[in-house]
């Protein structure tokens, strides 16, 4: 099914393709991170060093594990410090895992392969901040080059060429004003589209895309949204989607990982996880959302995050979880199936009964 | 009763090198007592100049050219400085935009307090102690961080330490400039419930500026939309969100993302909002507007009234 809403010559919406078909037939898996870990040292200051007291770290990621099939769409969601990012960087080599393993296309990486530079044109990341993507020395072209040269791509004009093609779909009209530009001269808008238009151009296997939109206003936001969508469906690419933002990750997303202080709490379908969600955070996380029904969607988490530093005891939601009983307070939760793909870690799930109360 | 605030035709623009930009063109809008009104409209629309007019905090290149803004039936704009500082932190105070850059990162937030006070309140040691105390308790801010420096906080205890701080010298409006944007579900949540909370604890109205729909859907009682600089829709949230006449507004809440949205498509605004320094006169929405007519590009459409409080700008309404 495809549909185009024309009104007076401006396409709306680009092509819509009807994915509950597509999802049946399954794809292979491309991305495998098995129980990576990565802490961070802290200095918490002076006194501390002196006492030489046990080390103290930031367990920024603490034992996650997932697989990303070819094709799909999986949104990584959380609070601010629950360890997004760090996953996104680690997968990416950009940081060394503290333990743990990532096997792509069948091969666990080594830190030295991670640096090779093919790989880094299969598995391309935009990150949080759109000025991380460019060297703020470079113009959009001379990036563009660069990148394409790596990649063994193109005889010179034919690259020009290649990037004009890329910043024109990822919505940059007419590209040619925007080429020669340095990132100083674009909105932070403009500049996300030109970090997206560095994936087309190559077309990875997998692009790790960290909150792409969350600094965008509506309605520049549903035209990266779209493009994502389009990357997604019509070049087969496999899209990790850094968000915290439920709303988006509804729009985009095959399937959903929900982290909490460095582990996940639950993982699956994402239409099933956010309509029967089984662990109470994934069901504070909706609650919280704008324009969600209240009567349903009643389920608050208190305070803030806990320190990744001093992590809680037992389950390490258990101080904001309003259902935390004494199990929970001595007991980590062991991950339980709720159905196919869906695992979620809790003692006390949420139940359809729960939810409808 | 007069009405608490009242922008009338308000014009703001800022001088450049070579050229002037108007960035609010004629907007007119007002806020009762114990009201929400929430401001909305894409980035560069023109929402912080409004309120930044009307605290008389623009910045230099900045001036009133045109309008009028009461407060409590003062005339913001001709009041004398001494008299409009009082208003500042006692009538009306403000919520910054960006939380990371508004409290000093070399001093403890109890001091930042403390000088704010000295400046504007003239009781003893005790009724000093005492207004902070109210004020990070309505705010929800730990008293214990008051010790704390900037960087030891998290994003949603900057935001309340900075609510608290408006809430010293108990105002009758506070203007909060996307006091939630840079935060999460979560604490946007708790934050939000605690400022709508304020209204009945100390009959505060509230000026909410946003770009996100979904707050002022929930937490406003009137909506002002603002496209260019100038106001395209005006009136009752639930009004406007049911039944929105102007033809951006239509677009703006379609461009939301909704959780559970069950139609899940993505509906864009095509291109960008214009160039300040160059709008060509006639409806400044033309080039992106699907229902636009040759009529628009001469005349600039009107204000028109819908029913009630509700008001529309189209040439179509
Ligand atoms: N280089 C570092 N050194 C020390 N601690 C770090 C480092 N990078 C991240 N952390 C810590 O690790 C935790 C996880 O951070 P991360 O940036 O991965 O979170 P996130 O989920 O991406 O959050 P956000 O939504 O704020 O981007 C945080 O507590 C953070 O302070
Ligand atoms: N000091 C200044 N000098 C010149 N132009 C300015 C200045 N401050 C703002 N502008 C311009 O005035 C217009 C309105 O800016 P304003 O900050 O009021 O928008 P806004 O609606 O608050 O946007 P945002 O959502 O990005 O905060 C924009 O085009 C902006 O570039
Ligand atoms: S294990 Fe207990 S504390 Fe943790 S989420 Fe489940 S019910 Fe809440
Ligand atoms: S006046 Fe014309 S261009 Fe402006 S919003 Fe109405 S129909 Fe669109
Ligand atoms: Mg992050
Ligand atoms: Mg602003």
């Amino acid at each position: 099914m495809s549909q185009e809403i024309i009104l007076q010559g401006v396409i709306l919406s680009e092509v819509r393709y009807d994915i509950s078909s597509e999802n049946k037939s399954s794809t292979s898996e491309i991305l495998a991170v098995e129980d990576l870990k990565k802490y961070y040292p802290v200095r918490r200051g002076v006194a501390d060093l002196l006492r030489r007291s046990k080390k103290v770290q930031v367990k920024a990621i603490d034992g996650v594990s997932f697989t990303v099939n070819e094709g799909r769409v999986y949104g990584l969601v959380g609070e601010s410090g629950s360890g997004k990012t760090t996953t996104g960087y680690t997968i990416m080599g950009l940081e060394n895992p503290t333990s743990g393993t990532i096997s792509f296309q069948g091969k666990t990486l080594s830190a030295k392969e991670h640096k090779h530079a093919g790989l880094s044109l299969k598995l391309r990341m935009i990150f949080q901040n759109p000025y991380e993507t460019f060297d703020p020395r470079k113009t959009l072209w001379q990036t563009f080059s660069e990148i394409l040269q790596v990649a063994g791509l193109g005889s010179r004009p034919e690259r020009r060429q290649m990037s004009l093609d890329a910043l024109s779909r990822a919505g940059l009209r007419p590209a040619a004003s925007y080429i020669d530009r340095f990132p100083s001269e674009l909105s932070g808008g403009q500049l996300q589209r030109a970090a997206i238009a560095t994936a087309l151009v190559v077309e990875p296997v997998l692009l790790i895309a960290d909150e792409p939109v969350s600094m965008l206003d509506a309605s520049i936001r549903a035209g990266v949204m779209n493009l994502l969508l389009n990357l997604n469906r019509q070049k087969k690419m496999a899209i990790l989607l850094i968000t915290h933002d439920l709303s988006v990750a509804w729009y985009l997303c095959d399937y959903l990982i929900v982290m909490y202080l460095g582990r996940i709490a639950e993982k699956g379908p994402a239409e099933q996880v956010l309509q029967n969600p089984r662990h109470p955070y994934t069901a504070a996380l909706i609650s919280a959302s704008p324009m969600v029904d209240k009567a349903k969607w009643n389920f608050v988490a208190k305070g803030e995050v806990d320190s990744n530093i001093d992590l809680p005891k037992g389950c390490r939601f258990h101080p904001r979880c309003p259902f935390a009983t004494d199990i929970c307070r001595e007991q980590e939760p062991a991950p339980e199936v709720a159905g196919d793909g869906w695992s979620y870690w809790c003692h006390h799930p949420l139940s359809v009964q729960k939810l409808k109360n | 009763m007069a009405s608490l605030l009242k922008v009338e035709n308000l014009k703001v623009s800022y001088r450049l090198r070579n050229r002037d930009l108007t960035a609010v063109n004629g907007v007119s809008f007002s806020v009762e007592r114990a009201q929400a009104v929430g401001l909305v409209g894409e980035s560069g629309s023109g929402k912080t100049t409004v309120a930044l007019a009307a605290l008389r905090l623009l910045p230099a290149n900045g001036s009133v050219s045109e309008g009028r803004i009461t407060f409590d039936d003062r005339d913001l704009i001709t009041l004398p400085d001494e008299e409009l500082s009082r208003i500042r932190w006692e009538g009306i105070s403000m919520v910054p935009q960006n939380s990371m850059s508004s409290l000093s990162p070399a001093h403890r937030v109890r001091t930042v307090f403390r000088d704010v006070l000295m400046a504007h309140f003239s009781g003893s040691e005790e009724e000093a102690e005492a207004r902070i105390s109210r004020a990070v308790e309505l705010a929800n801010f730990p008293k214990k961080a008051l010790e704390f420096y900037p960087h030891q906080m998290s994003g949603g205890m900057r935001q309340r330490a900075l609510i608290a701080l408006s809430l010293l010298c108990e105002p009758k409006l506070v203007i909060a400039d996307e006091p939630t944007t840079a935060l999460d579900v979560i604490v946007q949540r708790q934050i939000m419930d605690e400022m709508r909370d304020l209204r009945s604890k100390v009959e505060a109205s509230l000026l909410i500026i946003t770009h996100d729909i979904g707050v002022v859907s929930e937490y406003c009682d009137i909506m002002v939309v603002m496209y260019a600089g100038m106001v395209f829709e005006y009136g009752p949230t639930k009004e406007v969100i049911h039944d929105p006449r102007s033809p951006y507004t239509k677009l703006l809440l379609k461009s939301h993302p909704l959780l559970f949205d069950t139609t899940k498509e993505i509906i864009e605004i095509p291109g960008d909002p214009p160039e300040l320094e160059s709008i060509p006169g006639g409806c400044p929405f033309v080039p992106r507007c699907p229902y636009s007519q040759s009529i628009c590009k001469e005349a600039e459409p009107p204000l028109t009234h819908v029913s009630g409080n509700h008001f529309a700008r189209c040439h179509f309404v």
